[in-house]
């Protein structure tokens, strides 16, 4: 096998291709201009980080310094080079080499392959290590040559990630288990910031000194290969560098064989094949109760939502997080002064609240449809007024939404987190006030541009490209009558002044609702058979 | 050396095992070279499964197989190499166009770029799929994407096909055009092995057929010899398998 045969250029090329297809080169219009302005701000702030890097490092005073910096970069790089191609993964824009097992492709070639394609998802970390190893060439304390050991670094990362991507496959595929490994995967994202807003600085600077002091006695794969890129040579650092590249081989090669040899029909079977529970559970009669408090059809459907909804881990997730990943990026607010007693914050569960809104924004309101896209044919053929379809799906927003409020009140008294009682009806006052705006948009969005979303897919981006765009803009208007109602309780120093406030906002997006609702309806009428079109289209390469 | 007269599939002992259900259980099986096969079954019966199996997809529980004379999963490279497959499930990229998908598959069985470019352009002018290659697989109908799925298993000439529901969704010119390619397959010393709920097309094509059910082969032969009198395949089938346990006079509201 020589080392890029025509079976390697070829999947590399469909690689290629189908990130090329995927973003660039089907996209048209707002989405198109949207797409090519963020990755250009993106590359942008990349390139400017690793400009940085090329700048600074040869201003580095010692030695000892210099490893510890660069040891830090690379921990950094690999953090990020092991979650992003999970995600990739997940949003269907890396190529899944199971699917070229009913070809005449060996299992090392597939290794290969795997390990090379693993490449374009760290493109990121490729453009910053190439600006540290310009600035460990200009280095003064290096011999220059020794930053060519950095290409040790991305071969480790490589491996690793390969087998990290398909252990991390596997455990997704599992009920339960998916929800938690994702969740666990966003803290870990979410660390660094809320160490950095959290912690004090000098305590910061405690931390970073200590471990820049014994960073060239850590034997971690970043340290020792931050030694060899620095010109450290010793036992220790080449043994330590060495025995990383060897794990990481054997854990990528290792789990990517079991990885293709796994059979994920085996896992839904056996979920499958999960007794029944004989009489219906709490969730069970959760969702059936709107059926028997509503008149049908929207009784019917507004239950039929709830059902999707529950039984989707996309949402499940997105409802999960949004009481706790939200309530651990606001903690900051909580230990502005550190990690002290006086856990409490008066405004925390509105923060909260608003923020899992915006978060549950993807699944409940900006594309209604994206889980129903075999369904959207039914609502058009069914003797049923579109409008009672609409009006059903926002009910059910309403519901889960007040229902994530619940959950987001009752995690911040389990975390022993104080807060004035009356902040609850506030929050619930406010979030729905926010989501009767998000609805307005959304509805209209949801017909206009819909796109099939997989209910299983925990990650992929549930909207079309212009649509993220408009979000950008959006949210700020719709927080702005809550930001007045508040300014108002400041100005008058009276409740009343927040709540009238509140209360014109609700007027407002009232109207607003309604108005859109009757548009939402006339669209998806005139448009229904480009909806679903839209909604009949393929979901991603692989996942 | 493999002999030409090894038989194109044999199945042993076959089993396959989801939790504490068999999929498949103890198929023993085998399909003579240059046959139109028909492997039918209801819904369920563990065709996709056995098809799963056969290309190493799904590792058996038990059992052996041998493809073209070849056991599996041993000689895998080489047995892949004499398939063409169309699975029921999509193996499609959908962010490629049809041309694109169909000279990759053409790399992948070793054609090189060239030779399969071309190949790939004639498949696709041949099934009237979109030869501007504008199209994204993603917007492909379902008979659309069958048809690609089926210009990608021509484009090596393998020597056996494993068929899952081919013409799902495919209209009656593409349907025509399918069997067509695939009689002219046969008569030129190809093996089909062809799992469908159109019995129907079955009939019309197959030498043999056998019926699993439940995971257990409950019939095997010429279609001739199974049936009794003027019976159809469906009428076969049916009797096979075991017709619906209750009909619709037991709904008093849809009589």
């Amino acid at each position: 096998m020589t080392l890029l045969d025509d079976q390697v250029r070829a999947i590399l090329g469909a690689q290629l291709r189908v990130l090329h297809n995927r973003f660039a080169g089907r996209r048209m219009g707002a989405g198109r201009v949207f797409y090519w302005l963020s990755m250009a701000v993106w590359y942008g702030m990349v390139c400017f980080l690793a400009w940085l890097a090329a700048v600074a490092l040869p201003e580095v005073r010692s030695k000892d310094s210099l490893v510890a910096i660069v040891s830090a970069i690379l921990m950094g790089a690999t953090g990020y080079w092991q979650i992003i191609p999970v995600m990739m993964a997940a949003s269907g824009l890396s190529l899944d080499l199971k699917r070229l097992l009913v070809y005449p492709v060996s299992f090392r070639k597939l290794f290969l392959m795997e390990a090379l394609l693993r490449v374009s998802t760290g493109t990121e970390v490729l453009i910053v290590l190439a600006g540290v190893a310009a600035g460990l060439a200009r280095s003064p304390h290096t011999p220059g040559w020794t930053a060519a050991f950095l290409l040790l670094f991305v071969l480790f990362n490589l491996m690793l990630s390969v087998g990290i991507r398909d252990l991390l496959t596997r455990l997704l595929a599992r009920r339960g288990v998916r929800e938690l490994v994702v969740l666990g995967i966003v803290l870990v994202a979410a660390l660094p910031q809320l160490l950095v807003v959290a912690v004090p600085p000098e305590q910061m600077r405690g931390f970073y000194q200590k471990y820049a002091a014994w960073t060239p006695r850590l034997p971690l794969p970043w340290t020792t290969m931050a030694l060899l890129g620095t010109g450290e040579f010793s036992l220790f650092a080449f043994s330590g560098a060495g025995a990383w590249l060897f794990f990481a081989a054997w854990f990528g090669y290792s789990q990517f064989r079991r990885g293709l040899r796994w059979d994920a029909a085996e896992i839904r079977s056996k979920e499958r094949a999960r007794p029944a529970a004989v009489s219906p559970g709490f969730f069970e009669r959760l969702s059936g109760l709107p059926g028997r408090l509503l008149p049908d059809p929207l009784g019917a459907l507004v239950s039929k939502e709830i059902r999707t909804l529950g039984r989707s881990p996309r949402f499940r997730l997105v409802f999960f997080m949004g009481f706790t990943f939200g309530i651990i990026i606001w903690l900051p607010l909580v230990f502005r002064g550190g990690w002290g007693e006086d856990r409490s914050n008066e405004n925390l569960l509105l923060w909260v609240s608003l923020y899992a809104t915006l978060l549950l924004g993807e699944a409940l309101f900006w594309n209604a449809f994206g889980f129903d896209r075999s369904a959207v044919q039914a609502y058009f053929v069914m003797p049923i007024p579109f409008r009672a379809v609409i009006v059903a799906k926002n009910l059910t927003a309403i519901l889960m939404l007040m229902a994530e409020v619940g959950m987001v009140a009752a995690a911040l008294a389990v975390l022993r987190i104080r807060f004035p009682l009356q902040k609850i009806p506030e929050a619930f006052g406010c979030a729905l006030l926010v989501a009767l705006f998000l609805l307005a948009i959304g509805n209209l969005a949801s017909v206009q541009s819909p796109r099939p979303m997989d209910p299983s897919s925990s990650w992929r981006q549930a909207s079309a490209g212009k649509i993220q765009g408009l979000m950008l803009l959006f949210y700020p208007l719709l927080l702005a009558p809550i930001g007045l109602a508040h300014l108002a309780r400041y100005a008058f120093d009276r409740d009343l002044a927040f709540w009238l406030v509140l209360l014109s906002g609700y007027a407002v997006a009232g109207m607003t609702w309604h108005v859109s609702l009757d548009s939402t309806v006339e669209i998806a009428e005139k448009e229904k058979e480009r909806m679903v079109a839209a909604l009949s289209a393929g979901q991603g390469p692989i996942s | 050396m493999i002999p030409e007269t090894s038989p194109a599939i044999e199945m042993n002992g076959l089993r396959k095992v989801y939790g504490e259900k068999a999929a498949v259980d103890g198929l023993t099986l085998t399909v003579e070279r240059g046959c139109f096969f028909g492997f039918l079954g209801p819904n369920g019966a563990g065709k996709t499964t056995t098809i799963r199996m056969l290309m190493g997809l799904a590792p058996p529980t038990a059992g052996t197989i041998r493809i073209l004379g070849r056991p599996m999963p041993e000689q895998h490279l080489e047995i892949k190499a004499r398939i063409g497959l169309v699975p029921d499930e999509s193996l499609l990229f959908d962010h490629l166009t049809g041309f694109e998908f169909v000279e990759f598959v053409g790399r992948m069985y070793g054609l090189g770029r060239e030779l399969s470019r071309r190949r790939a352009r004639e498949l696709m002018e041949l099934f009237e799929l979109d030869t501007a290659g504008s199209k994204l697989i993603a917007e492909y109908s379902k008979g659309m994407r069958k048809r690609v799925a089926m210009a990608a298993a021509l484009i090596h000439r393998p020597e056996l096909f494993l068929l899952d529901e081919p013409f799902e969704g495919v209209d009656a010119v593409g349907a025509r055009l399918m069997k067509d390619i695939l009689l002219e397959q046969v008569a030129k010393g190809a093996t089909i092995f062809l799992t469908s709920h159109v019995l129907e097309v079955v009939e019309r094509l197959c030498d043999r057929v056998a019926i699993i059910h439940q995971g257990k082969l409950v019939a095997e032969g010429p279609i001739e010899a199974l049936r009794s009198g003027e019976e159809t395949l469906e009428d076969l089938f049916v009797r096979i398998v075991g017709g619906p346990a209750r009909t619709t006079e037991a709904l008093d509201w849809l009589r």
